[in-house]
This record gives C-alpha cells, structure tokens and sequence, in this order.
C-alpha cells in the first residue's frame, strides 16, 4: 500500500535495562534511562539525536512525557499509545511511519517497570468492568485460563500440551545467561505445580521480574553510518476488537489474525518464510494462540504443533529464544522484549541459542486479555 | 431508543434490574442485534434505538475456570452464552466446582445485595447462577 513503511524504518539499537530484581528504591524511570544509554551506545548515537519518543507505562499516564522529562528530551514526535503489553510492537509500526513520513528523524521506544522490587504487588492500569469485577477473576490469569480451557474443549488441546510451552522455553531460557529462571524444568512439574487459576498452575504463569528495554529506530539512509548491521521493518499490523473478556466472541481466537495479516501481507512474506518468532507469553496458552493466529499452523492445532520440541532448541519452528516472559523476563508489558530478542537473532548476536542464518523474525504480541495485537517482521538487509 | 429512554444510563438500567432480580440486554431496533452490556448505541450499526429487554435467565456455561486463592476455598468463573444471545460472567453455585463444566445448561438463582463499591466500576450488585433443573 502507498504509505505502508516497508523497508522504510531500521532498529539501529537494542538493550535492556537491568533486569531480574533490581532492588528497592530503583524507579521504572531509572531503567528506562540505562536502557537508553546502553541502546544509543550501541548503535553511535547521542541522546540530542533523538526527535521522536515512544512510551507506555502502567505507572505513568502520561508515559513519553514523563521519561522525557527524566531523560532531557523534547520530541518533536511523541507516542503514549498503550494497549496493553504490546504497546511497544504498535509504537514500532508507529516510528516507522512517522519516519516515513519525515515527522522525526530518530525514534526511540522505551519501557521500564520495578514490578516486582517496587513494593505493592503487580500493578495494573485496567479499568475493571463491572460486569466482571464482582465475579472474583484473578486478572489477568482467569481470563487467559478461560481461553485455555475453552482451548482444550474446542480443540482437543491436553494439559500436557500447555505445559510443553513452559518446558521448551525454559529449555532456551538455560541457554541465556539474562533469564531469570535457568533451571531444568519438566512437563510433570508444570502439570503438578500448584493450581492457580485452573486448567494453569503456578508454572503456566510468566516469571514476575524488574526490567526496561530501549529501542533505536531511524531511516536505512542514516542506518548505514551506525555501528550496528540494520535489522529493517519489514511489515508492521495492529488490530483489537474488544477488552473485556466476556465481550470477546471466541476465546481462541485473538485479533492477532488480523494484525498478524496484515503485517504478513505488508512482507509479503508468510509464516514459511520466517526463520524465528518472538511471541508474547504470560501463560503457556499464549504461544500456542499465536502461532495459529500467525498462520504457522490451523485453528486448533496449536497443541499438538508445539509438541515434540518443535519450538524449543533445535526445533524447526524456534519460538521465544530469549527464554520469554514465562522464564527470561516479565515486567507485565513483556512487549519490547520480543523486539530486542527478534533484533538480536537477526544480527546474529545470540551465542549459544543463536538460529543459524536467521534472516526473518516475527515480534508479535497482545495486550489486555486477548485484548489488542500488534506484529512486526523484521528482517536483514538482505530480505528488503 | 424510545422517548425519554434515551437518558436513562445504561450501567444503572443493568444495576436497577439487577436489584430487582433481573438481567437485562439489548436488541437494536434497527439491526435487530442483541448487546451486552447495555449501551446508549447498537455496537454493530450505531444506532441510537436499542430497546432494553428482561432475560429469562437461562444459558449454556461457555467456558469455566476456578480460581485458587489464598485464604479462602476455590471458587468458580464463567462465561454463560445466555439463550438471548449474548454472554456475560457469572458464578454457578449449588454444584462442586469439579462438575461446574463447559456445556452445562444453568439458571440464574439469585441477585445478591450490593456488597460493595469498587472505586472505578461503581456498584456492584451480583447474580449467580445454578444448574439448571427439570422443565
Ligand atoms: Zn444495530
């Protein structure tokens, strides 16, 4: 489409803050801040480069504007689009086509979160409906074992199935040294551990850690004379039709149809052609809804398709490398991760988990409960 | 919506039903599509005229999970696709949580009294349902 910022943005900088438990009395600003420095670092540039800033908080309303003031920016683009934890893959399509349209020069996406040193338990900016609230759901994890639950019935899905998700991703998560749970996990432990929100356990749900992430987008002209090999936008798309779970019409299926559509199509590309996938997970049933929304597999065949270590080390469908959000790192917006990790991969820059000749990722994720999506392919320079 | 109708808020038709023991949804006039939760526009066509309707309280359980908490017992949440047309949450009570399964046909039993209010979502008035019996 005329417009569309294909080949148009490149990720030039990537980095996260410190992660895991950074300790009391550091604030989200704080690590927003180091990872901006570390993510200028890296690509060569300063921070009065920066024009166009990009944000969203759950401590913060007023998200770009609160760092920017931390950080001594003045945009002359900016962004606090949240929605949900995928707010950072939306703000990368936005970049880019603010880029595109020459609205800034350099765009810089930032999160940071002390969700579990902060004090207060997990901090949430959802509003509650009140057609829900009175009913006790533990949000979100009620709601997403609703999807997994209606996942087993519609589908066939096993318990057993669910729990490979877990054990897959803790299998990458032992092999970066970043992750915060590294030790070896088993399908029984997942399906024996302590229920939570039935059919999940304690084990389906995403490790509660610290953290911030810092990318770094600007034009392929300018990209040439930076450090890093440019990883280009290849296709962006973002979609949601409701946010409240009972208003969702079926529990297995997420806007990521759409905005994983259109972000293919923006390619043309399709899931085939994808070397590794980065894909939000809160609980085990996320990657399984992802890769069939995506197109990796049909409707209903997420369970089985993520059996037999198909996305795990040595897997033909790599899937969350970094260890994910269920064993790396979860702040509650997991969302800029899954471009920090697709970035990484394609730079060639993963040691031990490195995907040989990655040439094409996939950073796609959701927000709310099923709420809202956003997908990004990236790709090398060869794939422009 | 019919005269005068139209100021009535929508949240307080549902809670106003609610205190008397009813759920309620909506028909768009124009479109004929039924809505849950109650809105002042038909969320498919943005007409104005919906028209409030009782519903007879019987439904299918969508989906289901229980949660475990710490300190009290598990408890039960669904999703009910209600014989009108639309879903809502609930809580089916007067059977273990174990048989509380995705299929099963319930009843609204009760309307429990305000309990409280929750600083965003305002009232909080609550039905709950049980399996449905004979005829
Ligand atoms: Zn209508």
């Amino acid at each position: 489409m005329d417009g569309d910022p294909r080949g148009k943005a490149c990720i030039v900088g990537v980095a996260e803050s410190d992660l895991g438990a950074v300790g009391a009395g550091v604030t989200a600003l704080d690590l927003q801040a180091q990872a901006m420095v570390r993510a200028l670092d890296e690509a060569g540039l300063r921070k009065a480069d920066v024009d166009g800033l990009f944000s969203a908080s759950v401590y913060y309303q007023m998200a770009s504007v609160e760092v920017a003031e931390y950080l001594g920016i003045r945009p002359r683009y900016t962004d606090s689009t949240t929605v949900g934890g995928c707010s950072f893959i939306a703000h990368l399509h936005h970049a880019a086509t603010a880029l595109r349209a020459g609205a800034c020069d350099v765009a810089l996406i930032l999160y940071g979160s002390t969700q579990r040193s902060g004090g207060g338990g997990f901090t949430t900016n959802a509003n509650p409906s009140p057609y829900e609230l009175p009913y006790g759901p533990r949000m979100p994890i009620s709601m997403y074992a609703m999807s997994a639950a209606r996942h087993m019935h519609q589908y066939g899905t096993t318990r057993e199935q669910l729990a490979e998700v877990a054990v897959q991703t803790r299998a990458w998560a032992r092999m970066n040294p970043k992750a915060f749970m590294r030790d070896p996990l088993t399908v029984e432990e997942v399906v024996n551990a302590r229920a939570i929100s039935e059919p999940f356990t304690l084990l389906d749900c995403c490790v509660v850690t610290d953290g911030g992430g810092a990318v770094v987008v600007t034009r392929p002209d300018r990209a040439r004379d930076l450090r890093q090999a440019p990883v280009h936008l290849l296709g962006a798309g973002e979609a949601h039709w409701h946010r409240h779970i009972h208003q969702m019409p079926d529990l297995t299926v997420s806007a990521g149809v759409e905005s994983g559509r259109r972000a293919f199509e923006m390619a043309g590309l399709t899931p085939g052609d994808v070397d590794v996938c980065e894909l939000y997970d809160a609980f085990t049933v996320f990657p399984i809804v992802h890769l069939e929304d995506l197109g990796f597999c049909g409707k209903g065949e997420g369970g089985p398709f993520v059996s037999g270590g198909r996305i795990g080390p040595g897997g033909d469908c790599p899937v969350n490398t970094n260890g994910g959000g269920m064993s790396y790192c979860h702040p509650g917006m997991y969302g800029i991760f899954t471009i920090i990790e697709a970035t990484r991969q394609l730079r060639g820059q993963c040691g031990d988990r490195q995907i040989e000749g990655a040439e094409v990722a996939v950073a796609h994720g959701v927000g709310g409960v099923w709420s809202a999506a956003a997908t990004a392919i990236l790709g090398t320079a060869a794939t422009v | 919506m019919a005269d005068g109708a139209a100021m009535l808020p929508p949240l307080k038709a549902y809670q106003d039903a609610l205190d008397n023991g009813e759920i309620i949804y909506q028909t768009c006039g124009d479109c004929e599509r039924v809505a849950f939760y109650p809105r002042l526009v038909c969320p498919e066509c943005g007409s104005t005229n919906v028209v409030y309707k009782p519903s007879a309280g019987k439904g299918e359980v969508y989906t289901r999970t229980v949660v475990h908490a710490r300190g009290r017992d598990p408890y039960n949440v669904v999703l009910i696709d209600m014989d009108e047309g639309f879903r809502i949450m609930s809580t089916v009570e007067d059977a273990p949580n174990d048989d509380v399964r995705i299929g099963m046909r319930v009843e609204l039993k009760t309307v429990y009294p305000v309990e409280e209010v929750d600083a965003k979502a305002g009232r909080l008035p609550k039905h709950v349902f049980r399996p449905q019996g004979d005829g």
